[in-house]
């Protein structure tokens, strides 16, 4: 594990500036909560929405009180989407072994739009295209963009050995994906052409994250089983660099360009520093194992979630770097 | 009252759990109600139904996306895969009995492994209460022992069906039956029938049957026997010469089997020096002058150099010592090779008790080209080699299945077998063996360094340099549960043709010896008497039990292990080609070696020989503990048959053959002489009559060429001359 004390002119600060928000989704009859395995700031950045076997639970933000619950057609929810334009809301999850599928909302209604079920098993991962097409990653292997305003499936993709986790696209066209055959493939978004593998994770990849930086060759960030998050400019199937953590990576975002937190299953957040790949913090959030993390657009403050429904928000400075001796 | 007082002992205790739990002695009622342990109750259930089988969710890879460890070696690791992995898919806390844990085994939705449970069976209902429960990891007591009864049933007959139950003792003190939750896989389905509803056996075959039973992480071998035949039989009378014919009679006499008769002198005089010396008895001694002194002839040959250099050999086979040369990998040099060797036959001459050589060989550095043990670290290819070959070697342990997961039929973990590489992982593995103080190996676990770690035992401190002096210490104790064992039942498949456990090399509780005590007693008395390997030697060969005849009676035909009649045991492929280079009077030539030069004194197993490679001698670059098979493999018939190597050398120009036949001898005596070199015995009057067909005494046996080397070929392809008898 790469943690070490950072040169001077690099050290951060990350300071736990307020006490932890926390809330627990609805209690079944047994006394157990089920897990949450997505988050998402809503478009105006006043909730929270977060999906679990309970079906969609929305909370208010920084209060995490509870304000609705959304009923959804499948039995497993595991991920969830804003479109860009924050009109509608993609919740993916399935019966698993039987089937999977989308379900699209009207936002902030939180109405029934339209739904579909192709998938052999349960969506993982769901990915906005602009704000009419949608791209689904499913344990059956197949990713399925599909035209919201034609209600038409246009492109199925196929190439993994076995289940998707994560998919993300990029600015120039191109679209990743990872899963648990332990690759991470791109793709041609428009012809579903699978243009590269990469093969450097051992075990199965959990997560993709974008990085906001603004360069010629798109960067991404990918969380492993291996323990290991891995840097890429995967239009070009370059590994750049990769840190490995004490535990297993669920979920990655990034805080800024040098910056990328990680929720992990011993339910902590690591922040890893892109630059030294090195992990500048560690800090406890939630008992169990924390699926989700996301970082609210405004604010920079992180929302964890995981096991026995616990949401957590935690509230960072942003990491800047000190010039100090 | 008493069980009420039980009860209530347990609740105070908050120990209650599923399934009926009691002190020893106490007999409380199954709760249904309360909470279910994952580890002691759920494990096993998977166990039992299969999911976690090596052909199932037990595969290195899983199956389907779903990883067991393999039979719930790591419980805490199959809690979360199905609690945890994907999301928490595989439970459903808002609707238990939709969760996919339950929905696949009962083939509610599409599963490949069928149907294992009905809705109603009590691992249904056990599932299901504990997804109620909100599937919590319990673990509320660690598993003690278990014990399974009956563990040895000698029945009176085939056919009839015997009740299994299975206690666990757990480590409060607590037991209960967990039949129910056990899973019984009969080592052969065609001689045991297994009930598992019922929970009972069925043996179906006369003999000694094998049945596993594996309840969580414990595996327990269960012995069934039917005897052989239906009257019993009295060996009261049969010669006792020490423990081993007390054990291996008493034996007999259970299974009803009866024995063989004693051996003559010639054919002692045969079988022991084969196995001694690894050669055919000289012509010297005069059997029809007095009787053999046995105890003097195994003296004498234990206290010769063909002992020495036979023993020297097969401890090389063990070591499996051979050259390698290659630049990108580990070498071992000839010189070394041969170094290693003569170091073993120096032992063997000094009389060095083997746990001393074992300690030195263990213990070994510096430059293999002039200290001879030290060669024993470029053998192996990498540290988790080498922890292969030195538990193979001195253990008789496979415990390379411990590199990827926990033994599944045996008590060796991954920690085990990382922590025993870590400390060969210390050591620079070229010529000159030295400590390595940045070498280390990676646990496949945890991805962090392995901390040493003594087999079954404690971690040495992380600190720790060199840890094969504790290594070495811990083997070699009187206490150590292995090591005697395994190399004396080496020394008793030497001379006996079959291991008390076999194959030599895997001990484990699942593979019991054919005569545990005896296996015991063997390694009470090898410790007791300095770890002398002659001394152990001398006690089998002087028992009456290897003066045995492998000529069977009719009753005990079908034995091939309770020593009813003694094994034929094929000639190693070094000692065969010795033995053909003897009574033809012409050596092959091996490698580079000095002409003349017998196979067993050979030095380095990667000396060039066809003669070796026709008879199929072993390959050192992997375990040499395989049986070889009764009847060798068809090309090397047809080599013997047809090849060059009897048929260059019989009839050759200074050859035993040609020799009578220059010095005038007749063809009975050449036909005399021939048998008694290579048979060790007379023709018999049917024998000589059948070669008197093509041969004439009237005639000068020169003139008899091509019927003599017929002869003498027929006599080297025959069993009775290629195996000891």
């Amino acid at each position: 594990m790469t943690h070490q004390r950072l040169p001077a002119s690099r050290r951060l600060r990350i300071v736990l500036l307020s006490t932890w928000a926390f809330a627990l989704t609805a209690v079944n009859s047994w006394g157990q909560s089920p897990p949450i395995t997505d988050l998402a700031f809503s478009p105006e950045g006043t909730s929270i929405v977060a999906c679990s076997q309970d079906g969609l639970q929305v909370f208010s933000w920084p209060a995490l009180e509870k304000q609705r619950s959304i009923t959804v057609s499948f039995r497993n929810l595991h991920c969830l989407a804003f479109s860009n334009d924050g009109q509608r809301l993609a919740l993916g999850g399935g019966n698993p072994s039987e089937n999977g599928g989308v379900e699209i909302f009207s936002w902030p209604q939180g109405k029934s739009l339209m739904s579909f079920l192709d998938h052999e098993d349960s969506v993982m991962e769901i990915a906005w295209s602009g704000d009419q097409k949608i791209v689904t990653a499913g344990r059956d292997r197949r990713l399925i963009k599909y035209d919201l305003e034609t209600e038409e499936r246009v492109q199925t993709y196929e190439g993994h050995s076995r289940g998707i986790n994560a998919v993300s696209l990029l600015p120039q066209g191109a679209m990743v994906t990872a899963g648990h055959d332990a690759s991470v493939r791109v793709w041609d978004d428009d012809s579903g052409t699978l243009l590269k593998t990469l093969s450097q994770h051992t075990q199965p990849v959990n997560a993709i994250a974008v990085c906001p930086a603004e360069s010629a060759l798109p960067m991404v960030a990918t969380a492993a089983k291996d323990r290991t998050v891995r840097f890429w400019q995967p239009t070009i199937g370059r590994l750049m660099r990769y840190v490995r953590l004490e535990s297993e990576p669920l979920d990655i975002t990034w805080l800024n360009d040098s910056f990328l937190v990680a929720s992990c299953v011993d339910g902590r957040l690591r922040c890893v520093d892109f630059e030294n790949v090195q992990v500048v913090e560690i800090r406890p959030a939630i008992e169990g194992w924390a699926y989700a993390i996301t970082v609210h657009p405004e604010d920079g403050s992180l929302a964890i979630a995981g096991s026995r429904g616990q949401i957590r928000r935690i509230t960072l400075t942003l990491p800047t770097t000190q010039s100090n001796d | 009252m008493r069980k009420i007082t039980a009860i209530w002992i347990l609740v105070a205790l908050g120990m209650s759990s599923g399934i009926a739990v009691a002190r020893a002695g106490d007999d409380v009622p199954e709760q249904q109600s309360s909470a279910v342990d994952f580890k002691n109750d759920l494990v096993p259930m998977f166990t039992r139904l299969g999911c976690n089988a090596g052909k199932c969710h037990g595969s290195a890879m899983g199956r389907g996306g779903f990883k067991l460890s393999l039979y719930g070696g790591s419980p805490k690791a199959d809690f979360n895969q199905i609690v945890h992995h994907l999301g928490g898919r595989r439970i459903n806390f808002t609707d238990p009995s939709s969760s996919l844990i339950l929905m696949k085994p009962a083939e509610l939705v599409e599963h490949g492994g069928g149907t294992l449970i009905e809705e109603d069976d009590p691992a249904a209902r056990s599932l299901l209460r504990w997804i109620e429960q909100g599937a919590p990891y319990l673990e509320q007591r660690q598993l003690d022992r278990v014990v399974v009864t009956p563990s040895r049933l000698i029945a009176s007959e085939t056919g009839l069906e015997t009740p299994l139950r299975v206690t666990a003792y757990f480590d409060d003190g607590l037991h209960r039956d967990v039949t129910h939750l056990t899973q019984f896989v009969a080592e052969d389905s065609n001689a045991i029938t297994v009930d598992s509803v019922r929970a009972t056996a069925r043996v179906e075959r006369p003999g000694r049957h094998l049945l596993i039973a594996r309840y969580s992480t414990e595996v327990v071998p269960v012995e069934l026997i039917a005897p052989m035949t239906s009257r019993p039989i009295d060996l009261s009378l049969e010669v006792r010469r020490n423990y081993v014919d007390d054990e291996i009679l008493k034996t007999l006499e259970e299974l009803r089997l009866p024995v063989s008769t004693s051996i003559d002198d010639a054919t002692f005089l045969r079988r022991i020096t084969l196995d001694l010396t690894g050669r055919l008895p000289s012509l010297d001694a005069d059997l029809t002058v007095a009787p053999l002194n046995r105890e003097a002839l195994v003296n004498d040959l234990l206290a010769s150099e063909a002992f020495i250099a036979y023993y020297a050999s097969k401890l090389s086979r063990l070591f499996r010592i051979q050259s390698k040369i290659d630049k990108n990998k580990v070498t071992t040099t000839p010189k070394a090779a041969r170094n290693f060797h003569d170091w073993l036959a120096e032992q063997l001459r000094k009389g060095r008790g083997y746990d001393e050589l074992a300690r030195r060989v263990i213990t070994a550095t510096g430059d293999s080209e002039t200290h001879g043990p030290a060669t024993f670290f470029t053998l192996a290819e990498d540290a988790r080699l080498q922890t292969e070959l030195v538990t193979e070697i001195f253990m008789g342990s496979r415990m390379k299945c411990a590199n990827c997961h926990n033994h599944p039929l045996d008590q060796w973990t991954q920690d085990d077998f990382h922590g025993l590489t870590a400390m060969f992982a210390k050591l620079t593995r070229q010529q000159v063996i030295q400590l390595n103080p940045i070498g280390r190996n990676i646990h496949p676990n945890t991805g962090e360094m392995a901390l040493m770690k003594i087999p079954g035992g404690n971690f040495l401190p992380r600190e720790t340099r060199d840890g094969r002096g504790e290594l070495a210490d811990w083997l070699t104790s009187p206490e150590n549960p292995f090591f005697a064992k395994a190399i004396v039942n080496r020394l008793w498949k030497s001379l006996m043709g079959r291991g008390l456990v076999e194959p030599v090399d895997d001990f484990r509780s699942t593979n019991p010896a054919t005569h545990p005590k005896l296996l015991e007693l063997l390694a009470e008395d090898f410790a007791d008497h300095g770890y002398d390997l002659r001394h152990t030697l001398r006690t089998i060969a002087l028992s009456g039990t290897y003066a045995r005849s492998s000529n069977p009676v009719d009753e005990n035909e079908s034995d091939d292990r309770f020593y009813s009649h003694a094994f034929r045991k094929p000639l190693a492929p070094e000692v065969l080609s010795d033995a053909i280079s003897d009574v033809l009077g012409i050596s092959p030539q091996y490698g580079d070696e000095v002409p003349g030069t017998r196979a067993v004194a050979l030095r380095d197993g990667a000396v060039a020989s066809d003669a070796l490679d026709i008879l199929g001698r072993c390959d050192r670059s992997k375990t040499c503990e395989a049986a070889p098979p009764s009847i060798g493999p068809l090309a090397q018939k047809l080599h013997l048959m047809n090849g060059e190597l009897l048929n260059g050398r019989i009839g050759a120009e200074g050859g035993r053959l040609k020799n009578l036949i220059h010095s005038d001898h007749t063809p009975s005596e050449i036909i005399d002489s021939f048998y008694q070199v290579a048979l060790n015995r007379r023709p018999r009057p049917e024998e000589l009559e059948f070669f008197s067909q093509w041969l004439d005494d009237a005639r000068p046996s020169s003139e008899q060429m091509e019927p003599l080397e017929d002869f003498v070929w027929g006599l080297m392809t025959c069993e009775e001359f290629s195996v000891n008898h």
